[in-house]
């Protein structure tokens, strides 16, 4: 049997209000197959975003496991979280989180800055550039690495975060909403180069949409109601 | 140190102009420490080298009243570690200039009551032998108004001299020359002193007045003696030490004695001495040899006398030194608040950035930044604002240090009025790398506490609550 890429064994979440506690996932069950596409459904406020950020390692659950590659990770240390954060998982977020300073290339670039010493990084600079130009080159942005964050269109700065997901190779992409804030000619296009990447680099990925008509071409589609999960 | 943190931190630099205010703040406070404390350092080493040159190695002195040299001198002179010894005899007294026949008195402005006063303390000193323990012939061929004779005989005057100062006042003197011996004792003066004498030549007659208890006759403590003395003036020193040359008199030790009833003609006298000068092998511990002096002239003394002292040339000027010392202190406090209001600027323009950059904490996190990486952000940014001011700082300060008299007399600036401080070769400056180093790590770790807050507070941010920030 295949080890599931990622997954969430019975995982709670919970917020404190004061002395008020917000439960916002209620024993959450998910598995996610290498090279597998799921599609996340649910209204707002059902914990979509939530369960991202907790399968990510970006949250801690309040009860439950979250497994990567069989292997519980969530209650790993704080540095060897962030490793394997950048290891494992790339995060595109409906809202790009482009770093404004920094040119399409280098917002790029970041990736494989992260867990790499300041040496190390400039002895393997010239393959990252190169690395970090071809995926650019990948998601149609070829004519446009010395550009701005604000000087791309909204469907051009998601592509450069698709690209910046990609470039430390890791195992899933978790998705928020990837196309929530585009038109939806735009919104096709991400969608198309999603599709693609997952089956040129047999990329996992997990996709929170609204969108049926997306979810409808995911592999799977799972459905969250309440915090809990419903199909 | 992670290679984001670096480079991000050089990007937001870079957009935000604002840390070249932090940046400056701290290579003035970096200069500013460099120069003024070089302008001190070089004040107070000229300080102490006029103290140094007007002070021997060492000084026994708290000698019971009524001490001979030849007691003590061997008990000095045994030590391995003494080259020379020198007696010298202390005494208050007032002076008076003779106009004509008359005693001319000073006004005394309160504020110039060293310079126009009467009053001096009188050094009686063997030249020969104070030659070997103080740098005697320096301070007399500093002396810029007149120069003695003979540095060898410094307080001698001649015939010529004595009878024409004696002509001057109108004393009776005999027609020829050839027909005349000078008899008065020599004087020094300093020329602080002598600016305020004008026309006083050498060869005139200075009239000393003094006291002492006892006297011929009395038994001691019960009498007071009033003593007078005819000194002729025989040039002028300048130890530079202001304070020494405003209240000295030089005097030939044996013509103080003798003013002081103790006539080295007569048979009961004795080499009196109040305190002596030692000269001590280069090399030589002085701490060390100071005790080993003072035991053994304690041996000499009367059984039952107070302890004598033997001071160090630092010790017998201990008030003066410490008080400059004070001064450069309270400088050194006044510029660090200085470095420090830099450092709080540091800390302002940082925390403002934090505050802006929640978001991108937040996407560091996701990208796979520990929290300490992403704080690193901020350390960076510190030290290249404090850092880069640092260098900025220690290269102009070196060099403003270095050109500083040229600078200042192309920007037409006194910085140390000519009639208050005597500087014939500009305003001294001393570089001490050490110091320099000091400054140095300073800055750097004043910025990494700078850092601190900012980093702790970035490093901490919830990635979620970051990435939802608005």
């Amino acid at each position: 049997m295949t080890v599931p890429v990622l997954a969430a064994a019975a995982v709670h979440k919970s917020y404190w209000l004061g002395r008020r506690e917000i439960p916002v996932l209620r024993g959450v069950d998910l598995q996610v197959l290498p090279g597998e596409m799921v599609a996340l459904l649910g209204a707002s406020g059902a914990g979509k975003s939530t369960l991202l950020h907790v399968l990510g390692l970006l949250d801690q659950p309040s009860a439950g496991a979250i497994l990567y590659d069989g292997q519980p990770v969530h209650a790993l240390p704080v540095v060897q979280r962030a490793r394997l954060r950048h290891q494992h998982v790339g995060f595109v977020f409906q809202f790009y989180h482009l770093i404004p300073e920094l040119t399409a290339l280098q917002n790029v670039e970041l990736a494989r800055m992260m867990q790499c010493s300041l040496f190390g990084y400039l002895r393997q600079r010239r393959a990252v550039r190169t690395a970090a130009t071809g995926l650019l080159v990948q998601v149609g942005l070829g004519e446009r690495l010395g550009h701005r964050p604000s000087e791309l269109s909204g469907g051009e700065r998601q592509r450069v975060a698709i690209a910046r997901a990609l470039l430390a190779r890791p195992r899933v992409i978790l998705a928020d909403e990837p196309t929530g804030n585009l038109d939806s000619a735009t919104a096709a296009d991400v969608m198309e180069l999603m599709f693609a990447i997952n089956r040129q680099h047999g990329l996992a990925f997990v996709l929170v949409t609204h969108n049926e008509a997306i979810a409808q071409r995911c592999h799977r589609t799972i459905r969250l109601r309440d915090g809990a999960v419903v199909s | 140190m992670r290679a984001f943190s670096v480079l991000l931190a050089l990007r937001y630099l870079r957009s935000r102009w604002i840390n070249v205010v932090g940046a400056l703040g701290v290579a003035l406070a970096v200069w500013a420490l460099i120069v003024v404390m070089a302008v001190f350092a070089g004040f107070i080493g000229g300080i102490r080298d006029d103290v140094d040159r007007s002070s021997p190695a060492l000084l026994v002195t708290d000698l019971p009243p009524l001490q001979p040299f030849a007691l003590l001198r061997p008990a000095i002179e045994a030590d391995p570690d003494v080259l020379a010894c020198a007696p010298r005899l202390r005494q208050v007294a007032e002076f008076f200039r003779r106009a004509g026949t008359q005693l001319v008195e000073h006004s005394q402005a309160i504020e110039f009551v060293h310079e126009e006063s009467n009053f001096v303390q009188l050094l009686g000193i063997d030249p020969v032998r104070e030659l070997q323990t103080t740098r005697l012939p320096e301070c007399l061929q500093r002396a810029p108004i007149c120069r003695v004779l003979d540095p060898e005989q410094p307080l001698a005057i001649t015939d010529e001299q004595e009878w024409r100062g004696r002509q001057k006042v109108g004393l009776p003197v005999p027609p020829r020359l050839a027909d005349f011996r000078a008899i008065w004792p020599g004087l020094l003066l300093s020329f602080r002193r002598v600016r305020y004498l004008s026309g006083l030549d050498a060869g005139d007659p200075i009239d000393v007045v003094s006291a002492a208890i006892g006297g011929p006759g009395a038994p001691p403590g019960h009498a007071v003696m009033p003593l007078h003395k005819v000194f002729a003036f025989a040039g002028v020193f300048d130890t530079g030490h202001r304070m020494y040359d405003e209240t000295t008199a030089l005097v030939p030790i044996e013509s103080l004695r003798t003013m002081l009833g103790q006539d080295a003609g007569s048979d009961d006298s004795i080499d009196l001495v109040t305190d002596i000068a030692i000269a001590v092998r280069a090399g030589a511990g002085l701490q060390q040899v100071a005790e080993r002096l003072r035991a053994a002239v304690q041996q000499r003394l009367p059984a039952g006398s107070k302890p004598c002292s033997v001071l160090t040339w630092e010790q017998q000027n201990e008030v003066f030194l410490v008080a400059v010392g004070i001064e450069q202190g309270l400088m050194k406090i006044v510029l660090l608040a200085v470095m420090l209001i830099a450092t709080f600027l540091i800390y302002a323009t940082l925390h403002m950035m934090v505050m802006q950059k929640v978001k991108d904490l937040g996407i560091l996190s996701a990208l796979g930044g520990t929290p300490g990486a992403v704080g690193n952000v901020f350390v960076t940014c510190s030290l290249v604002v404090g850092g880069g001011g640092c260098i900025a700082g220690v290269v102009l300060g070196v060099l403003t240090a270095r050109y500083l008299n040229p600078i200042l007399a192309v920007l037409h600036i006194e910085l140390f009025p000519r009639e208050v401080y005597d500087m014939p070769n500009g305003v001294p400056v001393r570089l001490d790398p050490l110091w320099i180093a000091q400054v140095t790590v300073g800055a750097f770790v004043l910025s990494l506490l700078a850092a601190w807050l900012p980093a702790r507070k970035a490093a901490r941010m919830d990635p979620v609550e970051a990435l939802s920030y608005e």
